[in-house]
């Protein structure tokens, strides 16, 4: 079964359109969804969480459509800005959840608050931007969710918080049956988790493939004007004109014999196809 | 549906407790004082404390955080209606206790002080809620503020013309106009407090966060 079914999502604003979006991320797997800001992520995150509603296509998450509220029991969800509210401790928070959510644990919630090193007694308010973060990430993994999805859990944090939260996710889904969808423009940060990597520039998915194949199918070539020349026009994915050479994304399997092709990351693989698209 | 009341009570206690306890003051010294004003007002002052809680689910995030758990957009509207409707029978229950406790102690008794300690305060709160809550759910409470004081302004007017009316000197036997008149309030008052919970209900299932 698939965590997550969509299906030519569009969602229209006046300014930005995000859409058509379809693809789906199967269970016990961690989706990576990357973009520059303002590219859609956390559009998309919204319409698959019913807080906006798309203007077409559809969206399934754990075998319910979108919009029936009782798949929320099975979700924990980080947003960006973690609402809880202001002057609740972790106490009143454990308080509300107990009535919220139907398999909800004061046990799991407060082991992770201790382990966070959270403070039981201060006020939600008066915690830093990480410690939010951490107490987010307690809460949406404290009522045992078969999916967590995470709307830029790390932007914002230093870089030991952001390993931490890493290490916990990494945690999470070792047990087969949890997925996750997460994004980030921190794109280091989902290199090290993801299985599977989306690219949204400008509202559009750019692409959408298994990391490992990602690596494996693309590589970087500096090449001259003959070198380019030889090459097949279908293995050049994108390419960068420079003064003396010319910077080539190109697709592995096609390249010819003797040329000196360099493994890509993630990031370099997103950054160059989103530069070039703009220009 | 259960999670959000008592969210909104703890959040409402926690930064209202001083305010809370010193009204609670209050009413038990008008009640054995014989001045039961603070009983009326503190009807005012709880009905309209949903209000502030919204102002307070905005500027935390968890208007839009509790989309995100296992209610309905449904539940969410109505349990701000049902927290204002809890609220006000609180509010009301001192009410009737303070009534009784300053008539067996300074046996103060008109049915004008018990309509206007009971029921005023009562329809100003649901007209209160009824005016502004749909106004938020469509205008977030930024914008609505702006709306709601132009409203409450009206809404006033209209109660304290009501409340002018029913204060009138004492008389022997109450007029069975004036009953019927404030029976007619009661029910209009409810009716639309009803309407504007269907009506916030439909607002929100459009609403984008």
């Amino acid at each position: 079964m698939n965590a997550i079914e969509i299906t030519g999502l569009r969602k229209e604003y006046k300014d930005f359109t995000l859409g058509d979006i379809t693809l789906s991320l199967p269970s016990g797997c961690i989706l990576g969804l990357i973009g520059e800001n303002g590219a859609g992520k956390t559009t998309l995150i919204k319409s698959l969480l019913g807080i906006t509603i798309p203007t077409s296509g559809s969206a399934v998450i754990l075998g319910k459509a979108v919009g029936d509220n009782t798949i929320h029991d099975d979700i924990g969800v980080v947003l960006d800005e973690v609402g809880m509210p202001m002057n609740f401790n972790t106490s009143d928070i454990d308080l509300v959840m107990k009535n919220t959510y139907t398999k909800w644990s004061s046990e799991v919630f407060f082991d992770y608050v201790r382990r966070f090193k959270l403070p039981e007694k201060k006020k939600f308010s008066e915690f830093s931007k990480g410690m939010k973060m951490k107490l987010g990430i307690a809460a949406a993994l404290s009522h045992e969710p078969k999916l967590l999805i995470l709307d830029e859990p790390t932007s914002g944090l230093d870089p030991l918080v952001r390993d931490e939260i890493v290490d916990i996710l990494s945690e999470y889904t070792r047990d087969e049956e949890h997925s996750i969808l997460i994004s980030s423009h921190i794109v280091s940060d989902l290199e090290k988790l993801c299985d599977y990597i989306a690219f949204l520039h400008d509202g559009k998915l750019m692409l959408f493939e298994e990391k490992d194949r990602l690596l494996e199918q693309y590589c970087f070539l500096t090449l001259s004007d003959d070198q380019l020349e030889a090459m097949r026009a279908e293995a050049i994915i994108r390419k960068r004109v420079n003064k003396y050479s010319t910077e080539v994304l190109a697709d592995r399997s096609m390249i010819p014999n003797g040329y000196n092709a360099a493994p890509i990351t993630i990031e370099e693989l997103f950054v160059f196809m989103a530069k070039e698209v703009k220009e | 549906m259960k999670g959000l009341i008592l969210k909104d009570i703890i959040q409402i206690w926690k930064n209202y407790k001083i305010l809370l306890l010193i009204e609670l003051i209050l009413v038990v010294f008008g009640a054995f004082s014989g001045n039961l004003f603070m009983s009326f007002y503190g009807t005012l002052l709880l009905g309209i404390l949903p209000y502030s809680s919204m102002t307070f689910d905005d500027t935390s995030r968890w208007n839009i955080y509790c989309l995100t758990m296992p209610f309905s957009r449904t539940q969410i509207v109505s349990s701000k209606y049902m927290l204002t409707v809890i609220l006000c029978c609180a509010a009301e229950l001192v009410s009737v206790i303070s009534y009784i406790v300053s008539y067996v102690t300074n046996h103060s008794d008109t049915d004008m002080s018990i309509r206007s300690m009971i029921i005023f305060p009562l329809a100003f709160t649901l007209l209160f809620t009824a005016i502004n809550f749909p106004l938020i759910f469509k205008l977030g409470t930024g914008k609505a503020r702006i709306a709601a004081l132009i409203l409450s302004g009206a809404a006033a007017g209209f109660a304290s013309t009501f409340f002018i009316t029913s204060d009138d000197p004492p008389q022997p036997t109450t007029p069975p106009i004036t009953s019927a008149a404030a029976l007619i309030a009661v029910v209009t008052v409810l009716a639309l407090f009803c309407v504007s919970w269907l009506l916030s209900i439909k607002i929100y299932q459009k609403k984008e966060l």
